[in-house]
């Protein structure tokens, strides 16, 4: 995702929090097969044109 | 995170899987579903401030079904523009323009008329009259160009089959130095062909 991120042009990327919300659910199984987790992240629109 | 998606993929049927999905959401918060919903899960799993949630309709969280939490992301300031993708019920739409307060906006856009009326109704219920939510689509965002402090959404891109169209929206509506607050789905292990086109892996 950072990747991507910074290959829009966006700046500060950064992947602040993980969470494990499909934890007790009837996916949670297929969560974890695939390290399937919700995520907070953050990026910045360059000031000049992106 | 994967960008493209396959090419055999119906992607009409997946958007209308995800809005018959959700929108079932909104009318049985209360039903069998694969993801978890309301506001003791929000609480309790992504760390929201039950008193913040306290302040909004109970209808409009008991429909959050989000997976991350764009509230811890960064600050929201008094008098930004914010834009919620994929608004929903409107829970995070809501935060936000507590955040802003009434000389900010926060726009609200959302696929499916039954969100649309939801989110707004619970704005007008909870008299945030700096809230507008429009109908539109992630990769046809119904806002200006460079218009928006704050983009956030939480777990609505994973959803959106087009992901180059939807950020390329996203860089469209910020404006310079504009902030993502985003939550969303990441996969520590690369999806095979096959589970990419499984529909309920998507709307999962």
């Amino acid at each position: 995702m950072i990747e991507v991120l910074n290959g829009w042009g966006f700046q500060d990327v950064r992947i602040l929090e993980r969470f494990h919300c499909f934890r007790a659910t009837t996916k949670e199984a297929t969560a974890r097969k695939y390290g399937v987790h919700g995520a907070n992240i953050f990026a910045r629109k360059p000031s000049l044109s992106v | 995170m994967a960008i493209a998606c396959p090419v055999e993929l119906d992607t009409n049927f997946l958007r209308l899987e995800v809005s018959k999905i959700y929108s079932r959401v909104l009318v049985e918060p209360d039903g069998k579903f694969h993801f978890h919903r309301g506001p003791a899960y929000a609480a309790e799993f992504l760390g929201y401030d039950p008193e913040e949630m306290a302040a909004l309709p109970a209808e409009t969280l008991a429909a959050f079904a989000g997976i991350a939490n764009p509230q811890r992301i960064g600050p929201i300031h008094a008098g930004e523009t914010v834009l919620d993708i994929g608004c929903g019920a409107g829970m995070d739409l809501l935060l936000a323009a507590r955040r802003v307060g009434p000389t900010g906006k926060a726009i609200g856009v959302d696929m499916t008329d039954a969100m649309v009326k939801r989110a707004q109704a619970s704005a007008d219920a909870a008299a945030l009259t700096q809230v507008e939510v429009r109908k539109g689509d992630a990769t046809a965002l119904p806002v200006e160009d460079a218009s928006v402090d704050v983009v956030l959404s939480n777990g609505v891109i994973n959803l959106v089959p087009e992901k180059q169209r939807a950020f390329d929206e996203i860089v469209r509506v910020l404006k310079p130095g504009g902030r993502l607050h985003l939550g969303d789905i990441l996969l520590d292990v690369e999806l095979s062909e096959d589970a990419r086109r499984n529909i309920d892996l998507w709307t999962g």
